[in-house]
């Protein structure tokens, strides 16, 4: 075999990227990773889930994690506007009761999971950490490198073509046995090789920012959730509001509904988050009494997948490989266990001394698509469950099921059985006009021949 | 679990007492009988019907299938208590 500059280039140094690195190096092979910002920088995405714990042991990483400082994040809570109080001879219908919409992590144990809690984060600080522990680990790290173009040509090797991003050098190329595309949403393989398809139901956009001196308190019943993630259903149809916290006092928050609903209001991104925070006004009231410290940033065309996720000596990990929805944190841990389950393969071909072709990734190919497939089918039933998701979060007989995906672990159930119970519950309740859930359901639905994602 | 019948009227009254409480703000006003209409009143919705599921089962160990989550079965404290019912004796 011809020489290489390194075994592997990765393309990307966000938690995807930084995490094959640590695998790789550790692993005993030379790894090139090239991002093209320079860290710390700010990005989306600021909540995990526990399965994002064993990979940071694998790394090594967890005690830096641990030590860093980031709000610990112990569950989930969901509120609702409910409906509202209806004054009838002398009844007013009380239903604040959110001890029905909140979930512990702790309640149901994971393989590798040692501890109660994850992590909001400060992403910029957070992928940082990720990225000089992979230098730590022998990883050679080049920030404000930008690739220009990945060449295939000769089959026992890649070219990876890339430049200082602002100019101040001449660009280069460095060869490797094989490419990992961890470039995010920019998804680098996805265009170049025109695998990327736009998700035919999902066409999510968010509008985020964060705010100083938020009372978190004032939307959550209870003390103990001040660090949960909340998740704030809005009276209207498929839109949400995360609130995350970042700090003691910063706090995340977003709007997220369909591209079209944000399009046909014709609104400015201001006034636009604003109507929609003050579709509940405890929450407007409750983020007007705190200082919002960050322009709006919006993000679109994020619902999509990838044909392949992976080739003759490449693999695409992370959002580079899919994205669907943040309604269940699942991006930094996909961007994790895709490593992950990506590295187990491309270390045992290495160890076999063999070509990374095509057929080295199947099980990665078979595990990722599995553990995608379940995510995009419990974002879809969630959608089409809407508040209702609550009640079902509840049922002490699907609770722990129900938990099993909040945690993220996704990858080896073909088929979960939350999810086959909720898709009955779905379909009974589609079925029933006179269902008291009925006029509650959601109207984003996956067409019934879902595509092969 | 217990396994002997359950006696109506004593289920009929812990409903009461489970809606006052929980819906209600514990309201001892006279006007909720057993057939008060809910869900036309909106004391009952689609939302805290679930909450009352849960309290049924934690009560009576009787899991009120989500298909049976139907106006019919909770339009007042006689039709809960009669699913109820049903369900504990086909066990």
């Amino acid at each position: 075999m011809s020489k290489t500059d390194v075994d592997v280039v990765i393309v990307g140094g966000g938690p995807a990227g930084s995490t094959a690195a640590s695998y790789l190096t550790r692993g005993g092979m030379t790894v090139q990773v090239l991002e093209g910002e320079h860290f710390p920088r700010e990005h989306v995405g600021e909540s995990l889930v526990p399965a994002t714990t064993p990979v940071l042991h694998d790394i090594g990483a967890m005690d830096k994690v641990e030590a860093a400082g980031f709000p610990k994040k112990l569950g989930a809570a969901w509120t609702s506007a409910a409906d509202p109080n209806i004054p009838h001879a002398g009844f007013t219908g009380l239903t604040h009761d959110f001890r029905a919409a909140e979930v512990l992590f702790s309640e149901r144990d994971q393989e590798g999971v040692d501890r109660d809690h994850t992590f909001h984060v400060d992403r910029g600080k957070f992928d940082k950490l990720l990225l000089d522990h992979s230098r730590e680990q022998g990883a050679d790290v080049h920030e404000g490198t930008i690739v220009t173009g990945i060449d295939f040509s000769d089959p026992e090797r890649v070219v990876v073509a890339h430049k200082p991003r602002d100019g101040s050098g001449a660009p280069g190329q460095t060869s490797c046995r094989m490419v990992i595309d961890a470039s995010g949403r920019k998804t680098l393989l996805g265009h170049q090789l025109g695998f990327k398809e736009p998700d035919p139901v999902f066409d999510q956009y968010a509008l985020h920012t964060w705010f100083e001196g938020l009372d978190r308190l004032a939307l959550a019943p209870d003390d103990r959730q001040a660090d949960y993630i909340f998740i704030h259903f809005l009276p209207l149809e498929n839109t949400w509001v995360w609130q995350i916290p970042i700090t003691d006092t910063i706090t995340s928050v977003g709007v997220v509904t369909q591209r079209s609903r944000f399009r046909e209001a014709a609104k400015d991104r201001d006034q636009f988050f604003w109507d929609a925070i003050d579709s509940r006004p405890e929450l407007g009231k409750a983020l007007r009494d705190a200082e919002q410290i960050k322009p709006f940033k919006a993000e679109g065309d994020y619902s999509y997948a990838m044909s392949q996720i992976c080739g003759d000596r490449f693999v695409m990990i992370g959002d580079a490989a899919r994205f669907v929805d943040p309604i269940f944190s699942s991006g930094v841990s996909v961007a994790l266990n895709s490593a992950r389950i990506a590295c187990e393969d491309i270390l045992v071909e290495h160890a076999a001394g063999g070509r990374y072709d095509k057929c080295a990734f199947s099980r990665y190919e078979e595990k990722l698509r599995r553990g995608v497939k379940n995510w995009y089918e419990f974002i879809s039933i969630y959608y089409r469950l809407n508040i209702l998701f609550t009640a079902f979060v509840q049922d002490p007989r699907y609770r722990l099921d129900v938990l099993k995906l909040l945690q993220g672990d996704v990858y080896d159930d073909a088929e979960p059985k939350a999810l086959e119970a909720m898709r009955e519950i779905v379909s009974a309740v589609e079925e029933d006009p006179e269902h008291l859930w009925h006029p509650h359901l959601g109207t984003l639905r996956a067409p019934a021949a879902a595509p092969a994602f | 679990m217990s396994t002997t019948t359950l006696d109506r009227t004593a289920v009929v009254e812990e409903l009461d007492r489970y809606v006052r409480q929980q819906f209600l703000d514990g309201d001892q006003d006279e006007a909720l009988t057993p057939d008060s209409p809910l869900l036309e009143w909106g004391v009952l919705n689609s939302m805290n019907t679930a909450l009352l599921m849960a309290h049924v089962h934690e009560t009576y160990g009787v899991v009120i299938p989500p298909t049976a989550i139907t106006a019919k079965h909770f339009r007042d404290l006689n039709s809960v208590a009669d699913l109820v019912l049903d369900l504990r004796a086909a066990g």
